[in-house]
């Protein structure tokens, strides 16, 4: 028993000790436990979906460029090879790649609340966690299979070379910051009310038009052209395609407006999710 | 306030507990009241401050209230829980079905949040080991849930496998989806997993009585045995096992708690709940 006490001392003031050494250390560290999380979950969500089977965590690229191909073949056929002076598969190819981030982002990780609860029984996993987890998850994959669109695409002579590749990557970037903070909203939204839940398949669906994939704000009147603008998701779009294309089209952007609102809504959305955690209930 | 008990079990209680008064050190006991059940909504549980180790090396449940929202209203699950564990300690949380101990474990593991009131982890601690093998992913392999426990949890990853495929003994079912597993393998892997990792405290939810003989042998060798200083915080209502490994007992009732030193009587005044 004495033993066991002194050894307890002893644990006891390296304890101390560490919890008054550097704050930074201190910060550190957990910014480290964090990204070791975060990372698991990845690694852990890619198994859960994918497994080893066949081509096993590849199909995390595949998928979307399914989604992406099948779509840029479908548009090349209806509209034929140029539509308002874009060439048809430079469009659909950053249109497609940009909506997906948009929809998938959105709805993994409105989901994310609910299918997740099972990880929270460890005690390093917060629900945020889970939700970034997939949050970054989506967008890494789906830059991934974008890249793996444009290579091939790029190859076989379908698109020229990148013009600002920097923008695109910050279009990106910003983009899945957007659509995540409208994710954790939409996640803590859901967990608080039932109505709600309902209504988000229409309200998703309905917002399609308003991510700027089908169509270039250029093309559009003054007055349509101001109340799109209004919406993040066109921001990204416009700014995505500005990067793809280059200066000889007219493009329609703020990147200062897209960042200030990812901000926004990714505060309101960890508001949102602290105060669903509350609430959650493990079954 | 009514009675729910017989009459003649509380009668016996009590006088046990007289008779206890003498000899148990707790607060709990230590002021004799004649009818232990009568008032007991009103009674605060012994204040857990003056045994709190030092450094915060311990487990520390602060006045915990847990409220669900359901259909018919709001109900309040916990309402006021305190207490304190501290290293190797192991305690008993007894009550009826519905009383509030999966939900107090589930607190106590961080895996709810609590409406009110404070659970302060000092020691490293396992998640809550129950029937439904929580913690574990069903469309992942064995070996693929034991990767993930050991990243989430900073250990070397082969080692741990070696010790789960060790443990566990499930042999190359390891290697299949853990929803193809039968409950008593899906109890072995959480197990092992959970002793693969060496918490230093323990939430158990009514499992050790999973699994064939010699399996249920080894579980208690190894939470009793080997690691015999991790502390323990045990839901069961198996008295042989509670009075065998526990040193204190925590009695649940309406959401209100009270904690025994003697873990005989506990068990005695829970029977007659």
């Amino acid at each position: 028993m004495t033993v066991a006490t002194e050894t307890n001392d002893r644990r006891n003031a390296t304890a101390r000790l560490a919890r008054y050494g550097d704050g930074l250390r201190d910060f550190l560290s957990r910014l480290a436990t964090q990204w070791r999380v975060i990372r698991a979950l990845m690694i852990r969500d890619m198994m859960a979906r994918y497994g080893r089977e066949n081509i096993g965590f590849l199909w995390l690229i595949g998928e979307p460029v399914l989604l992406i191909g099948g779509i840029i073949i479908l548009w090349s056929v209806m509209k034929g090879s140029v539509t308002h002076g874009v060439s048809v598969i430079a469009f659909a190819l950053t249109g497609y790649s940009m909506l997906t981030i948009w929809r998938h982002i959105v709805s993994r990780g409105t989901n994310a609340l609910k299918l997740s609860t099972g990880l929270l029984f460890h005690q390093n996993v917060r629900v945020l966690d889970t939700i970034l987890a997939q949050i970054l998850m989506e967008s890494i994959s789906t830059f991934l299979s974008f890249l793996f669109c444009y290579l091939l695409l790029y190859l076989f002579g379908f698109v020229e070379l990148v013009h600002d590749p920097l923008l695109m990557v910050l279009a990106w970037v910003l983009m899945t910051l957007f659509s995540g903070g409208f994710a954790l909203c939409l996640g803590g939204l859901v967990e608080m009310s039932k109505p709600i839940e309902r209504m988000i398949q229409p309200v998703m669906y309905f917002m399609l038009p308003l991510t700027g994939a089908f169509y270039m704000v250029d093309w559009m009147p003054q007055r349509v052209r101001d109340f799109l603008l209004l919406f993040p998701m066109v921001h990204a779009q416009e700014m995505f395609r500005a990067g793809f294309m280059g200066p000889r089209l007219t493009y329609y952007y703020d990147g200062w407006y897209l960042f200030v609102c990812g901000i926004i809504a990714f505060w309101l959305g960890l508001a949102f999710i602290k105060h669903a955690e509350r609430n959650l209930h493990v079954a | 306030m009514t009675i729910l008990a017989k009459p003649v079990a509380i009668a016996r209680a009590a006088s046990r507990a007289l008779d206890k008064t003498a000899t148990t050190k707790g607060a709990s006991a230590a002021t004799p009241r004649v009818k232990p059940l009568e008032d007991e909504r009103t009674v605060r549980p012994a204040a857990p401050v003056a045994r709190r180790a030092p450094g915060g090396r311990a487990v520390i449940v602060d006045n915990l209230i847990k409220t669900y929202d359901g259909e018919a209203g709001k109900v309040r699950v916990l309402d006021g829980i305190s207490f304190d564990i501290g290293p190797g300690e192991k305690i008993a949380v007894l009550g009826k079905n519905g009383a509030g101990k999966s939900t107090l474990v589930k607190l106590i593991g961080g895996v709810e949040q609590p409406t009110s009131g404070v659970v302060h982890r000092g020691l490293s601690m396992s998640w809550p080991l129950s029937f439904g093998g929580g913690g574990i992913a069903n469309t992942m392999s064995g070996l693929d849930n034991t990767r993930f426990i050991a990243r989430i949890y900073n250990r070397p990853i082969d080692e741990t496998i070696d010790f789960v495929a060790d443990f566990a003994e499930l042999g190359k079912y390891l290697r299949y989806p853990v929803q193809t597993y039968s409950s008593g393998m899906r109890m072995r892997l959480a197990f092992a997993l959970s002793m693969a990792i060496d918490f230093e405290c323990y939430l158990i939810d009514e499992v050790l009585g999973v699994g064939d003989q010699r399996f249920q042998k080894k579980c208690r060798d190894a939470l009793f045995g080997k690691i015999d200083n991790s502390a323990m915080i045990l839901v069961s209502h198996h008295r042989q096992t509670i009075l065998e490994y526990c040193t204190k007992a925590l009695v649940l009732k309406r959401g209100r708690s009270r904690l025994f030193d003697d873990v005989e009587f506990a068990l005695d005044l829970y029977s007659t709940l």
